[in-house]
């Protein structure tokens, strides 16, 4: 799709073009040149018969019985040297041939006498060669034919016609490739400032200062387009900002009472009251904090662009978590290949999605159950649990919002898992759940395997 | 121990003024960033709470302000934000531990006490977990009051773990306080040193426990 799309090119499409519409513009005149050529050497032809029998009229002396041809030294000479290429003759009225040119010319004399003057026409060779073209006049009571032996059509025509030829394929095809590479380094140059407003628009981030395109240097008609796009960058960047403000805002009026409540239930006296006052306000807090980290994730495109060491990442959210396993007795373990587990990403929401998937399994699994968590080559982040694991027909809904299991017993906010999913998609990986061997869960990040 | 707090939610304030002061603190209360400037000029705290979103102004920006005219107390950020450009940003700018709202009164007391006990403290001070006992001063440890001599690397392991007692210590942050970048270190070495400090401390009764977390770290806790 995008190789084809390139392959038709600006570039290209100007090239091939051009070439057509100067080829056309080259071979167009030269066609009607030579076709004109032919016209005109046609018309020669004609014209020298023409003068050729008007020479004869004018030597004509008529005032005789026979009449005498006196030609000129010159003319008389030619015909003579012309080896029967060039002929005359003179009939009186009754078709009886009165002058010769020679006896060749016989057929020449009763060709012409079956013809009306001033006609064009052809007399057969009596040697199959290629035949005469001839012409009829009239002069008082005779009839004058003169003829030509061959006719210079082939030989003559041909060759204007290579002259012709050559000369617009000379003058031609210099100019085709110099136009086509003016137009095509215009386009580049036109181009690499394309390229160069390509580059700063792969240089923005959200949220990053001052997202705009240089127009600087740009032909005429690709400056609107820059313009309309900052204006569009900046518009976004407006409503970014008030996303942005609007979840600092919330943060702020959310957690602000719940912590008035938290550091309030911490003033009672110690007692089962107390305690599951504690445990509401835990998960208010949770509630809130999850609301507010999809509202971030829906707000604004997560940039996604730095290089993350997945292991020291997981074992950090792993590590903040840890207390919480060991208050509820559970062992916790994790393991990573000893080089470090590269991903392009976002460190801040792959700790978020680790967090998730450990709380996750704190909360949905028996106390004193062991978790462990895998980082793998793949890459993959494995959170491994035995507890009782997820039935196949809810593997899929309990990564959307507010889905929870109908089979679970614990206090959820049906959240965590929707921003695995979602923190998951953005890195173009994949969240999902398989049973463990030997009985529980697996929950995985799954990185696509690269190539 | 003299603390200003300078918070502006009203209830909030109040609770955690009391909270502080059954903690033993003796504490100033301030609602503004002006207020807060006036009192860092005319008293002298040895710790501060500051919390962030104040309504003349950035919490962020009088730390800076403060600090840049010499303030060299130790301050605990109180915040709403959570996302880790502003953890880093508070760190940066000059706060020294802080605690995400909602918290337990018990973490901020808690937060106190490890920022109090910093190194940079010329006092030395007593940090004591469940029958184990801690001198900074003197480098004295006690299990039940009875004297435990240690070598110089477990005493400097051991201060790790009772200054982050109830959270992880990775290998990483152990072997960057303990060893120098010079120092060839057997890739084994820390789990060596937590093996013989974790039988010292058993073999002398001591309730706290080091919990071996595989592959993630260490953590001390006294749950018994």
């Amino acid at each position: 799709m995008s190789r084809s799309a390139r392959a038709w090119s600006l570039k290209r499409r100007l090239a091939i073009r051009l070439l057509v519409v100067l080829t056309l513009g080259v071979l167009g005149p030269s066609t009607v040149m030579v076709i004109a050529a032919m016209w005109a050497i046609d018309s020669m032809d004609d014209r020298a018969l023409q003068d050729q029998a008007g020479d004869i009229v004018r030597n004509l002396d008529v005032g005789v019985y026979p009449p005498v041809l006196h030609l000129p030294e010159r003319l008389a000479a030619a015909y003579a040297s012309s080896g029967d290429s060039y002929l005359y003759a003179v009939m009186d009225a009754a078709g009886t041939a009165v002058v010769l040119s020679s006896p060749a010319a016989t057929p020449l004399a009763t060709g012409a006498m079956r013809v009306p003057s001033g006609a064009f026409f052809l007399v057969s060779r009596p040697d199959g060669g290629s035949p005469w073209y001839a012409y009829a006049a009239q002069t008082g009571p005779y009839r004058v034919a003169v003829a030509q032996g061959s006719l210079h059509e082939d030989s003559l025509s041909d060759s204007i016609i290579r002259d012709l030829v050559n000369f617009s394929l000379l003058t031609a095809l210099p100019l085709l490739a110099v136009t086509v590479l003016v137009a095509i380094w215009t386009l580049n140059h036109a181009f690499r400032e394309i390229d160069r407003v390509a580059a700063d628009a792969r240089s923005i981030t959200p949220g990053g200062a001052d997202a705009r395109l240089s127009s600087t240097g740009l032909p005429g008609e690709i400056r609107p387009l820059v313009e309309a796009v900052n204006d569009a960058l900046a518009r976004l960047s407006r409503a970014y900002d008030v996303e942005r403000r609007f979840t600092t805002d919330a943060a702020h009026e959310l957690r602000t009472p719940v912590a008035v409540l938290t550091a309030r239930i911490d003033t009672m006296p110690a007692g089962p009251l107390r305690d599951a006052l504690a445990a509401d306000a835990t998960r208010l807090s949770r509630l809130v904090s999850q609301m507010l980290d999809v509202a971030r994730l829906d707000a604004a495109p997560l940039p996604v662009d730095e290089a993350v060491n997945l292991t020291a990442v997981v074992r950090e959210a792993v590590a903040q978590l840890a207390p919480l396993a060991l208050r509820d007795q559970r062992q916790m373990a994790m393991s990573a290949p000893n080089r470090p587990v590269e991903v392009h990403g976002n460190a801040a929401a792959l700790r978020l999605a680790v967090t998730n998937l450990v709380e996750n399994a704190l909360l949905h699994t028996p106390v004193g159950t062991p978790i462990d968590v895998e980082v793998t080559e793949g890459p993959e982040i494995r959170v491994l649990d035995r507890g009782p694991g997820v039935p196949a027909a809810e593997r899929g809904a309990i990564f959307e919002r507010f889905q929870r299991s109908p089979t679970t017993i614990a206090s959820g906010t049906g959240l965590g898992l929707a921003i695995v999913a979602e923190i998951a998609a953005r890195h173009g990986a994949v969240a999902g759940v398989e049973d463990r061997e030997g009985g529980g869960s697996a929950f995985v990040i799954r990185w696509p395997r690269e190539g | 121990m003299r603390l200003l707090l300078v918070e502006d939610e009203r209830e909030l304030a109040a609770l955690l003024k009391n909270g502080l002061k059954t903690a033993g603190f003796a504490v100033d209360h301030v609602a503004s960033i002006a207020d807060a400037e006036a009192a860092l000029g005319t008293e002298s705290y040895d710790i501060a709470v500051l919390d962030l979103r104040l309504p003349d102004g950035d919490g962020l920006d009088l730390l800076r302000r403060r600090r840049a005219a010499g303030l060299a107390i130790p301050v605990l950020i109180l915040t709403a934000r959570d996302s880790l450009s502003d953890r880093v940003k508070g760190l940066e700018q000059g706060g020294d531990d802080y605690v995400l709202k909602p918290f337990h009164i018990d973490e901020v007391v808690a937060r106190l006490r490890a920022l109090l006990r910093r190194p940079n403290q010329a006092l030395g001070i007593d940090i004591v977990i469940g029958n184990l006992a801690l001198n900074t001063m003197n480098l004295v440890v006690t299990v039940a009051e009875l004297p435990l001599p240690l070598s110089r690397r477990e005493l400097g392991l051991l201060e790790l773990f009772m200054r982050r007692a109830g959270r992880v210590l990775t290998k990483e942050t152990i072997e960057r306080a303990l060893y120098g970048f010079n120092e060839e270190l057997e890739s084994n070495a820390v789990e060596v040193l937590v093996h013989r400090l974790r039988r010292k401390l058993s073999g002398a009764g001591a309730t706290p426990a080091i919990h071996t977390l595989r592959g993630i770290g260490y953590l001390m806790d006294d749950t018994p």
